[in-house]
């Protein structure tokens, strides 16, 4: 439920584009009955407020730039996977009943310059079990296969539940959002975080990682430098270590219990996976906290525990698919302590960057580790990007041992080009969705 | 008109044609030719001369990309599409019997192209079969050939795909940004 001083009789004009004409007819029943009272579709562009876009459909990208070059209002993107496009609220498939209907009501809100409201988890909306997002399905669109009715993933209740702002202050007590997650998580309290929730303003998302507040200059003060540094083992991302090394240890299955039922990820360290019985947003709102590691506990499993997942569950993962996630989650735009940010650093080996979050300027400063060993201040200038991303990835790519001090690399050859065709370069990256 | 070209080659079924088609905005041309000899055994199909799709970015300008025939006895087609390419994105079929083997055989075929532009490697069949791991193909690479990027990778999966250009196009110049 949405509390506040919204008015009620504005009444948001919604348009479709890209959309299959099953997905239509679902999706005309839904404004129909459920959203009618405040919502209204409208065929024509030039009269709508908010765009509906699908991406999971046939040239996807050419409709989605002609769309962008018609239409500069808020957008709901629906897809299978996030295409982590600026200024777009991705609704995740099969879109869900409620979720539609709550990311349309934080817009009418948004667009109506509301008195500040706050966001509650709508009452409707009950949580849910781990997710059943299943990894390595169709990219077709969930209606083409038959599906009749929307269902499914929940955006918009986990956005109420994950109101935590994303910049979680350091000072912050953090006892409280390890204790009582949910709750924290649904204070939001101003219009800010109302676009922070519909995803408006940052690229930074709910399952995400936030790049911290510090500016540049703060990573080269002596008086701040300190700010751009963090002590693994004091976050569950240090937790998290040491029960991968036990579990390697004993050659076991582990659990390693989070919450105070139980429930917390299991180690299989003859696989390299885990499985995750937690959910994604809280997993990252304890690894953001100081001390979120604390109370974890862990308990040894019989030898022959097997995952109950299949092995196309996304809540079934590589450990270091994991632990790049949550090392970039607790990163906040700083790096472990003990990092040099003047020392040169080289890239071992890629990341998996098909199957693991690609941060912000990800490939970039990978491909520039793998040609020539750059500092990370080296990096930011040479790059011309700002330190915390720098300084996230280097947390990230340390945590699954990819990176070296220096020109440690003893290999035949250090490839990578030279063009003189930066221009189309550029322009064929803004086609694939890069963003800079 | 601006005309570029980025290559997609490796061998017979690690998904060149499907890769081309994830990417293309236009049905893909394709010269696909019922196989005869081994092949047959992997697919019914086989491409013979190449696969050719487009990516528009604008009115003016184009990026064709094709896809190589895998057999070895169309590798004459090789020398002719990578002239004037931007870089090759090279694809292994992980439930080969031997993908090491193909990887090096590539590589070794494509060598001067690659020094001159870029590669990334896109592994396919892993969920069919998960070794060699990504860890492994690393090992190799850095041995014999340099860090080049290797990832998993669906060519049925748009995205998978245009993660592989994305980073071809960076490790071209790091220092590009998108839109310029």
């Amino acid at each position: 439920m949405i509390m506040g001083n919204a008015k009620a009789d504005v009444t948001l004009t919604v348009a479709l584009v890209g959309v299959s004409s099953r997905s239509r007819a679902v999706l005309n029943m839904f404004f129909a009955t459920k959203a009618g009272h405040f919502c209204r579709l409208v065929e024509d562009l030039s009269q709508a407020q908010v765009g509906i876009v699908d991406l999971d459909g046939p040239q996807a990208s050419k409709i989605l730039a002609e769309y962008r070059r018609a239409f500069r209002g808020p957008t709901l993107a629906m897809s299978v996977r996030d295409p982590e496009l600026d200024d777009t609220v991705w609704l995740a498939k099969p879109v869900k009943t409620n979720a539609l209907l709550a990311a349309l009501m934080a817009l009418r809100k948004l667009l109506t310059q509301a008195a500040p409201i706050a966001i509650a988890a709508p009452q409707e909306i009950t949580p849910e079990p781990a997710p059943s997002v299943e990894k390595g399905s169709s990219d077709s669109p969930a209606t083409e296969r038959g599906e009749p009715t929307l269902k499914a993933a929940s955006m918009a209740s986990e956005a109420a539940l994950d109101a935590t702002p994303p910049d979680t202050d350091e000072t912050a007590t953090p006892s409280t959002a390890v204790a009582k997650p949910d709750k924290a998580a649904m204070r939001a309290s101003n219009a800010s975080d109302v676009r922070r929730a519909a995803g408006l303003a940052e690229t930074e998302r709910r399952r995400h990682p936030s790049y911290g507040t510090l500016d540049d200059a703060d990573y080269k003060d002596p008086k701040q430098r300190h700010h751009s540094f963090y002590d693994p083992m004091a976050y569950l991302q240090g937790a998290v270590q040491k029960a991968f090394e036990v579990a390697r240890d004993r050659q076991r299955p582990l659990r390693l219990k989070i919450q105070s039922d139980g429930i917390g990820l299991v180690i299989f360290p003859d696989r390299l996976e885990v499985q995750s019985e937690i959910r994604e947003h809280l997993l990252r709102s304890l690894s953001m906290v100081k001390h979120g590691g604390d109370s974890v506990t862990v308990e040894l499993l019989s030898a022959d525990t097997k995952p109950s997942l299949s092995s196309n569950d996304a809540r079934l993962q590589t450990q270091s698919g994991l632990s790049w996630k949550i090392a970039l989650w607790t990163s906040l735009g700083r790096a472990p302590i003990g990092t040099d940010p003047s020392q040169p650093v080289t890239l071992l080996r890629w990341p998996n960057f098909t199957r693991v979050f690609i941060s912000k300027h990800a490939i970039r400063i990978a491909a520039l580790w793998s040609q020539q060993p750059t500092s990370l201040f080296d990096t930011a200038r040479i790059l011309e990007i700002e330190h915390r991303y720098v300084f996230s990835f280097y947390a990230a790519a340390s945590a699954i041992g990819i990176v070296a001090y220096g020109d440690s690399i003893d290999s035949k050859h250090r490839p990578g080009g030279k063009t003189t065709q930066s221009g189309i370069l550029g322009r064929l990256l803004t086609y694939l969705g890069a963003r800079d | 008109m601006a005309n570029y070209k980025i290559i997609f080659s490796g061998p017979v079924g690690a998904g060149k044609t499907t890769a081309v088609e994830s990417l293309s905005d236009t049905p893909l041309v394709n010269t696909d030719a019922t196989a005869t000899d081994m092949t047959q055994s992997r697919k019914a199909s086989t491409t013979v001369a190449m696969d050719y799709g487009v990516l528009y970015l604008d009115e003016t300008e184009r990026i064709h990309l094709y896809g190589t025939p895998g057999q070895q006895r169309f590798s004459f087609m090789w020398e002719i599409l990578r002239e004037g390419g931007l870089g090759l994105v090279l694809l292994i079929d992980n439930s080969r019997e031997n993908p090491f083997a193909d990887l090096d055989f590539y590589l070794h075929e494509f060598h001067e192209f690659i020094e001159s532009t870029a590669l990334v490697i896109g592994v396919t069949q892993m969920d069919r079969k998960a070794t060699p791991t990504l860890h492994d193909y690393g090992d190799h690479l850095r041995s014999k050939f340099g860090n080049y990027p290797v990832f998993e990778a669906d060519a049925r999966k748009r995205r998978d795909m245009a993660i592989l250009v994305q980073t071809l196009l960076y490790s071209l110049d790091p220092e590009v940004h998108a839109g310029v």
